[in-house]
């Protein structure tokens, strides 16, 4: 059965290609436009890793990771933030929130499913 | 170069009072461009998604063509149980032994015809000597017919016999004339069947060398067609792998809508504070002009991100086009070019090989019908058998009945008695004649014999329905193969066209890149506004502030804008700014496909970092 990857980004064009990106190597993928609306979407649907991006309304991604760190079933799914931040100071706060890894925006689709193979093993 | 220029100036800058006209025009100027901003983001979102989707459209069937034109030609030389070289090869190792046991057949039945005509050689000359036995006989019949005249009693005894003797050797002669007759018109027909059969061997003979040259001819089309279908087969790989990393060039470019975005959100709240800057009489109006300066910067960086995007998605898309293209070009030109039509001559040559076992087998029916024409003689003598069986008997008789009565006679029956002795030496010539003429025509039985019986087992050696079998599934491979071919051919057209209508989409990217200008070029007025109101160059803007001012008001990851316009730093020493410029992961220097898979896959590029 194919894996589910949540993607959240405000932008409809970085969902579309990271849906591209994944759906094209068999992986199912729920989009979010933003830390509320993945918290809605992860309470109807279980996934297997998140991608979510930093700056996004209503919930930004560092907060969404503490959330989702804290749901039970979520405590060791692999969250990676794809984002266009590059600021030590902020991969240092993602990752104490509980963040898997960091990728710069632009992403490669190759880069983006290495990633992906890696963490989901 | 020029926002470089312009910020070395800002300190000199002289900020003017603005009258309150102006500085009301300023500040709507402002907002007006703030809300052009905002709109060109919001309208450019819509014409980024549809490329999204054409690209998503040509990937998709890009990779169906590349996946239809692979199995189209793996179809040829598979691994499966049964590809083309092994169909080829059970087909040629069928036809080529069906030749040789029929030319074994036919060798057979001519060895099997040279022993007939040999017996009934033999017979014939048997036939001569009991010709001899025959005359003696009837020369014996008449010399006791003589010697017993000379008295009653004698005549008595031997009148019977002698006339017997007579009669039987008639019997003998009219016998062995007809045997010698038939022997000699099967003998005849013999020799003309094994003039038949030895010259269907010589055709079956060359029927099977020219299905020698045919197989060699064969094995070379087939060995071209593997060969041909490894080659594509890899250069499938290769196009695919390119249309899939120029597809990537695509995904990176599609991205910047997104880093435009925060770009013009950032520049919006920097527009915020110009407005502030120059409402209300604050007089800030060189920060203000530095501000906008940084904007006008930040805006030319990104007219030159979508530029570079704009350029090297349409090359990608070209590329792709080609990539297809090159994906098609094998199937053209096997499908084409007469000298690459190995399919065509293989299936030719196959169609010869049939057609050569299928002369081969008429040639093996023809040899067929003589044998059992040659078994028809078998019925005739066995009536032949049957009188000469009779006549030894008969003789037999009649040398035993001849020297008893001669006993009878005594003194005076001395010379019928040495008649007698003479009738029993011909009857063991006859008896021996018998024997031999019964074991030529039991020979000849058995050859026979046993030439009707192999029809019969032939018969059941030499089904051809593989080879047809063989050919139709040749045939079908190459209908498949055609068929899909034609339609990967039309797949690819249509791809070509969609492809077409993407890069005239690609245009939104230019009038996206002309409307930012224009923004510029309305920032640039509105510097000219301020700057034309400086009546009074009373203060400067130190270099430390111009520092400041660029830190706040240009994003982080765009740092490398400032740190060229402040000129500290390089531009590379900041993590992130690379990307801005070259892309995530490729180095200046590396071609992009000098990494296997596996190391594409563990090599995750500078802008990742895993916890």
């Amino acid at each position: 059965m194919a894996k589910v990857i949540m993607t959240v980004d405000d932008s409809a064009s970085v969902r579309q290609m990271v849906r591209f990106t994944l759906t094209g190597a068999g992986y199912e993928v729920v989009e979010a436009a933003d830390g509320q609306d993945a918290l809605n979407k992860l309470g109807k649907t279980s996934v297997h890793m998140l991608l979510t991006d930093l700056n996004m309304p209503e919930m930004d991604g560092i907060e969404l990771i503490r959330k989702v760190r804290a749901m039970q079933e979520y405590r060791f799914v692999p969250i990676v933030m794809l984002t266009t931040e590059s600021q030590q100071k902020k991969k240092q706060e993602g990752k104490a929130a509980g963040a898997t890894g960091w990728i710069v925006k632009p992403f490669k689709p190759e880069q983006l499913l290495a990633v992906v193979r890696k963490v989901l093993g | 170069m020029r926002i470089k220029e312009i910020m070395a100036s800002i300190p000199n800058l002289l900020p003017s009072i603005l009258f309150r006209g102006d500085c009301r025009i300023a500040v709507e100027e402002i907002l007006r461009c703030r809300r052009s901003l905002e709109r060109i983001c919001r309208e450019s979102e819509s014409p980024f998604i549809d490329i999204g989707n054409a690209l998503e459209s040509v990937s998709n069937e890009g990779s169906a063509i590349a996946e239809k034109i692979l199995e189209t030609i793996g179809s040829i030389s598979s691994d499966a149980e049964e590809n083309l070289l092994d169909r080829m090869n059970k087909m040629v190792k069928e036809a080529l032994c069906d030749l040789d046991s029929r030319h074994h057949e036919v060798s057979l039945r001519l060895e099997q015809i040279r022993h007939l005509i040999d017996d009934l050689n033999r017979l014939q000359h048997s036939c001569k000597t009991v010709e001899k036995i025959s005359v003696s006989l009837k020369g014996i019949g008449f010399g006791i017919r003589v010697e017993s005249a000379g008295s009653e009693s004698s005549e008595a005894l031997f009148g019977v016999v002698s006339l017997q003797i007579g009669h039987l050797s008639q019997e003998i002669s009219r016998l062995t004339k007809q045997i010698q007759e038939d022997a000699r018109k099967t003998g005849r027909e013999q020799e003309e069947i094994y003039q038949e059969v030895t010259e269907e061997a010589g055709r079956i003979k060359g029927l099977t060398r020219n299905a020698q040259q045919t197989v060699e001819t064969s094995a070379e089309a087939a060995r071209k067609l593997i060969a041909w279908s490894i080659s594509s087969i890899e250069q499938a790989n290769t196009h695919g792998r390119e249309i899939r990393r120029q597809v990537g060039e695509v995904v990176v470019g599609m991205q910047l809508h997104d880093s435009m975005n925060q770009r013009v959100e950032h520049i919006l709240h920097a527009l915020e504070d110009v407005e502030s800057l120059c409402g209300k009489g604050k007089g800030r109006y060189a920060t203000a002009l530095a501000i906008i300066e940084l904007q006008q910067g930040q805006i030319e960086q990104t007219r030159e991100e979508i530029e570079r995007v704009h350029d090297r998605t349409q090359q990608a898309f070209y590329a792709i086009q080609n990539e297809i293209d090159g994906l098609t070009q094998s199937l053209s030109l096997l499908s084409t070019d007469h000298h690459q039509k190995p399919f065509e001559a293989l299936q030719k040559d196959l169609k010869n090989l049939k057609e050569l076992r299928h002369q081969a087998r008429s040639a093996t029916e023809r040899v067929r019908s003589t044998a059992r024409a040659a078994a028809d003689i078998n019925q005739r003598l066995t009536g032949h058998m049957e009188q000469v069986e009779n006549i030894g008997f008969q003789t037999h008789f009649l040398s035993l009945n001849a020297i008893i009565k001669a006993a009878h006679l005594g003194e005076t029956g001395r010379t019928l008695e040495v008649l007698a002795q003479e009738v029993t030496h011909i009857s063991r010539h006859t008896g021996r004649f018998v024997e031999t003429v019964k074991e030529i025509l039991n020979e000849i039985s058995g050859l026979a014999g046993k030439m009707a019986a192999d029809v019969g087992e032939e018969e059941m050696v030499t089904e051809t329905g593989t080879s047809d079998r063989g050919i139709a599934g040749l045939t079908e491979i190459y209908d498949d193969f055609v068929r899909n071919s034609d339609a990967s051919l039309h797949r690819a057209g249509v791809l070509k066209e969609a492809i077409e209508d993407v890069l005239s989409k690609l245009e939104f990217l230019q009038s996206l890149s002309d409307e930012l200008l224009g923004e510029i070029d309305q920032l640039e007025k509105l510097k000219n506004r301020i700057g034309r109101q400086k009546r009074k160059a009373d203060f400067k803007i130190s270099s430390e502030e111009a520092q400041r001012l660029a830190d706040r008001y240009t994003m982080h990851q765009e740092r490398g804008v400032h740190e060229r316009l402040v000129g500290s730093h390089s531009m590379t020493a900041l993590p992130g700014a690379q990307n801005l410029l070259q892309g995530p992961d490729q180095k200046p220097d590396q071609k992009p496909d000098q990494k296997s898979d596996h190391e594409e896959e563990e090599a995750f590029g500078d802008n990742v970092e895993l916890f």
